[in-house]
């Protein structure tokens, strides 16, 4: 037994790989093609049309209205929002692994001190929060001398190296890096150790994945704004273009150091963005700007909308 | 341009057609190798419309299947006139590049 209209309905599935805006314009008119294409008493699409078809979808997604600003708009907006995902994704993946590094701070601080020692630590989210240092410092640790210091982390199986910073050790054991330093304060001894902790097994995966989607959301976010900004009037494209501008300038420093941090990964970049509050209120400024910006454009169609009403 | 934009074009040069007619006519045009899938179709006509080369012309619904008709604007007939010369003069080049090579010169030692 055949269904007489098994075919439409399975075209018509396959047509969501558009966007609905298009869909509505378009839909009926490729639905007629199809349907005039196939030999009579087919019910399911050819391999070739499904590909074509899901292609022509997404190709249709992802296009731009024509014009160089939409193009800047859309890379701008994908590489932020590509540096946000690969921020979710990364301390989604530090998440998951838990706290283990802490323990490793202690233990260094541990052998420095040459007897367990009791510390504070502190996590510090940088770039994003693609990466986070460990700042740990012992509380009221015994009399160490930077010597001491290094012959006792060397022991311990650490390399060792010194810094240009005196009483500063760089020490290295398994992913591990950490810079410990030593110093006297009066008869006091201040011990601490600044510590990128070892990349737990989930967060480069988690980091790259998100920094895909992110890419593909920020392009497909300005395609949208971009089309439906078409129509409107000329004000409210300069608000809606101006706000965004705004944004990209706020978000622009965190998004070159994301981007930065996962092209070149290096315990060099230094990177204290997300550690203070007042710099943290910038990039949550532009956010706020990007979804102000995002608000305005989807208030301009809906009034378009009633407006062209009769 | 590309293949199929050219094809496209050519296929509306002499009426208007509308999707599955142009299908037919761009595979006829070039002898069976091109068959447009409608994915592929669409967005070339998308894009043709929206740089003005093209424009719907009419619509018509038969059996509750919409038909959209496109014709060629004269912008899109002095594009096609401009390419079709573009193409002809590589195809001359070519031919008479081959013809020298088939009649062999003096052969220098």
């Amino acid at each position: 037994m055949s269904v007489p209209d098994a075919l439409p309905r399975r075209y018509r599935r396959l047509l969501l790989a558009y966007p609905a805006r298009y869909r509505r314009r378009h839909g009926a008119e490729i639905l007629t093609t199809l349907m005039d294409a196939a030999e009579p008493g087919r019910e399911r699409p050819t391999a070739a049309e499904v590909r074509d078809i899901v292609a022509g979808g997404l190709r249709q997604r992802f296009r731009l209205p024509t014009g160089r600003v939409m193009v800047l708009a859309a890379v701008l907006s994908a590489l932020i929002a590509g540096g946000l995902g690969a921020g979710l994704g990364s301390v989604s993946g530090w998440a998951v692994a838990g706290r283990p590094d802490d323990a490793v701070a202690g233990e260094l601080l541990g052998v420095v001190a040459g007897t367990a020692t009791g510390h504070r630590a502190e996590r510090r989210p940088e770039a994003f929060g693609l990466r986070s240092r460990v700042i740990a410092q012992a509380v009221r640790p015994p009399h160490v001398t930077p010597d001491e210091a290094g012959a006792r982390l060397a022991a311990a199986g650490w390399q060792v190296e010194p810094t240009e910073f005196d009483g500063t050790l760089r020490a290295t054991r398994g992913g591990v890096e950490a810079y410990v330093q030593v110093a006297a304060i009066g008869s006091n001894t201040m011990l601490l150790v600044d510590m990128a902790p070892a990349l737990p097994a989930f967060t480069a995966p988690l980091t790259v994945a998100g920094a895909v989607l992110g890419l593909a959301a920020g392009w497909l976010l300005a395609a949208r704004i971009g089309y439906r900004l078409r129509r409107a009037p000329l004000w409210q494209r300069v608000a809606v273009g101006e706000l965004a501008a705004l944004a990209v300038l706020l978000m622009a420093w965190p998004t070159i150091v994301a981007w930065g941090y996962l092209v070149w990964p290096g315990p060099a970049l230094t990177n204290a963005y997300a550690a203070y509050e007042t710099q943290r209120l910038i990039p949550a400024a532009g956010l706020g700007l990007a979804l102000a910006a995002v608000a305005l454009a989807t208030v301009i169609r809906k009034q378009a909308r009633v407006a062209t009403l009769p | 341009m590309r293949e199929p934009t050219f094809l496209i074009l050519t296929a509306l040069a002499e009426r208007p057609r509308h999707g599955y007619g142009l299908i037919q006519e761009v595979s006829a045009l070039s002898g069976g190798e091109v068959v447009l899938g409608a994915g592929t179709l669409y967005g070339a006509l998308d894009r043709l419309v929206e740089q003005g080369l093209i424009v719907v012309e009419r619509e018509e619904a038969v059996d509750g299947r919409l038909r959209r008709y496109y014709t060629l604007t004269d912008g899109g007939a002095s594009a096609l006139a401009a390419e079709a010369e573009r193409l002809r003069r590589h195809a001359a080049a070519a031919t008479e590049r081959l013809r020298r090579r088939a009649s062999p010169g003096p052969v220098t030692a």
